[in-house]
């Protein structure tokens, strides 16, 4: 890609930020500085000058595509006369409808994967995952635990590297004659088949690095020493001199497992623990109405959240030569705003349709609160209720309350 | 009122360099130093604020230069007002902005 059409490309993905009605003029203006920047400026940095066109978009976004979460909290806006101002709503419209939440959700978790699986680095971790978890991987040296440190941070792949076959070869004067992956047949759980167990080479070495192509040698005493459940192997034979001086190391796979949605799904749990503590005792929440459809609902967009984070976090740290470290402070960080997001938008939905809450109306002042409610009025489209979120907590509205409207509204609302 | 605005250093040089000539966002990036990422969206809350105005350039002009039209900008009254009082707040503001040829400072 050329740098010009890096540029616009940058200019474009932002104005995807900028609200609709203003979008072409507000490209228009910046591709046209970018034009007189490139002619008349060449020494500035361009890149840096187009990056600034998210700051632009995302301020033209807050300010007017309408309603904004942080204009809630701005205390300072005086009330109308009458105390009651309502606010354009969210620009969330796709997100509106529980199934094109969980849709949008999904195709997300699928871009961070089909993007993982394009990354040199996060493809090998990715489908570790897919692996055996009792493949038994020979290790060319005395401790096994050598090629896990070797192979980089949360690299899990069954094998040792390229540069690791060239290290040996010059420091240990042996020779790889052949890796290959193996399926044993003739062993299993808690018993294990007279005589030597059958073998079966499968055609598949995307797991080996490099795909390297050595002799294959069959030595039918090594499987014998398999632990028992084993469903496969890679074999390699490092050869110091001649054959006599040949040996076997096996490490198990399982002793170094991938553990990405193992530990983002437990760091979910204690959210959702947390939250729940935190909710004890209100019930005038709405949060306690628990149903089904609701807690389904949840449920799949938690798993959908969790694969976004865990696999995104991924991407984003897949850079080098292996995982960054960085991996689990953006794991981290991911985790909490997802969370966040989750229960603030399961907060904001209808308990009866699950569609998101609209028409925000602001009522009161913060200066009258002893005279009257104060806070931010939400309603269902289809008449379900109202949600009263209190700005500032008092005595009698501490929490947000939902308020259920009968059939007899329904002729007020769209159905 | 927008005379009673209180504008932020930033802010008020933006609207200096505007006021001394500098009318496109570049060129007031360049005179002022500040980033791209600072300067467009505080001419947008200008202009929402009403102190100033945004006009794009006659196609005509910019096609005879063989070049793309620019989005010029100029102070408003109020603009002018505001800025005097920013002057008086940031003394040496007038300092820091130089008058850009042909500028109308």
């Amino acid at each position: 890609m050329s740098p010009v059409a890096f540029h616009i490309a940058i200019l474009r993905a932002a104005a995807l930020l900028v609200p609709e009605p203003r979008r072409t003029d507000w490209l228009a203006e910046w591709l046209s500085e970018l034009w007189h920047i490139r002619r008349d400026s060449p020494g500035i940095n361009v890149t840096a000058f187009c990056v600034g066109a998210f700051p632009d978009a995302f301020w033209l976004r807050r300010n007017e595509s309408g309603f904004s979460s942080l204009s809630l909290l701005q205390l300072d806006v005086p009330p109308t006369p009458t105390g009651i101002e309502s606010f354009p709503d969210q620009g969330t419209a796709a997100l509106a409808s529980p199934v094109r939440c969980l849709a949008w959700l999904a195709i997300l978790g699928m871009l961070c994967l089909a993007i993982g699986l394009l990354l040199p680095v996060a493809r090998p971790v990715l489908l570790s995952m897919l692996y055996p978890r009792d493949l038994v991987l020979l290790s060319p040296l005395n401790e096994g635990d050598v090629i896990a440190d070797a192979n980089g941070f949360f690299d899990p792949r069954p094998s040792i590297s390229w540069e690791q076959f060239q290290w040996l070869k010059a420091h240990d004067d042996g020779e790889f004659s052949d890796l290959r992956y193996y399926e044993t047949t003739g062993l299993s759980a808690g018993r294990q088949r007279h005589g030597a167990p059958a073998l079966r080479w499968t055609e598949d070495l995307s797991v080996l690095p490099d795909s390297v192509k050595t002799r294959l040698v069959r030595d039918d005493a090594a499987p014998n020493a398999l632990p028992p459940g084993t469903k496969g192997f890679v074999l390699a034979r490092l050869r110091h001199g001649n054959v006599r001086n040949s040996h076997y190391h096996f490490i198990r796979v399982s002793d170094r497992p991938f553990r990405t949605l193992g530990m983002v799904l437990p760091a979910f749990l204690f959210a959702g623990l947390l939250l729940r503590i935190m909710n004890a005792g209100s019930p005038e929440c709405h949060l306690r109405r628990i149903s089904a459809r609701r807690s389904l609902f949840l449920a799949a967009k938690t798993l959908l959240m969790a694969l976004i984070v865990a696999v995104g976090s991924l991407d984003l740290t897949s850079f080098g030569h292996s995982v960054s470290p960085l991996f689990l402070h953006v794991l981290a960080f991911g985790s909490l705003f997802a969370v966040r997001w989750i229960v603030a938008d399961q907060r904001n939905r209808c308990p009866v349709c699950l569609r998101l809450l609209a028409h925000p109306v602001r009522i009161g002042g913060s200066s009258r609160i002893l005279l009257e409610w104060h806070g931010t009025e939400f309603m269902c489209d289809r008449g379900h209720g109202m949600l009263y979120v209190p700005e500032w907590p008092a005595i009698w509205s501490a929490r947000q309350r939902w308020m259920e409207l009968g059939a007899s509204w329904g002729g007020l609302f769209l159905g | 009122m927008a005379t009673e605005l209180k504008l932020s250093h930033t802010a008020a040089m933006i609207l200096k360099a505007i006021e001394s000539g500098h009318v496109y966002g570049f060129g007031v990036m360049e005179v002022t130093g500040l980033p791209s990422g600072t300067v467009y969206p505080a001419m947008r809350r200008l202009e929402r604020d009403g102190l100033i105005r945004s006009r794009w350039e006659k196609q005509s002009i910019a096609d005879a230069e063989q070049r793309p039209p620019r989005k010029y900008y100029t102070l408003t009254t109020p603009g002018r007002a505001t800025l005097e009082a920013s002057e008086k707040r940031y003394p040496l503001l007038a300092n820091l902005i130089p008058i850009a040829v042909g500028g109308n400072a």
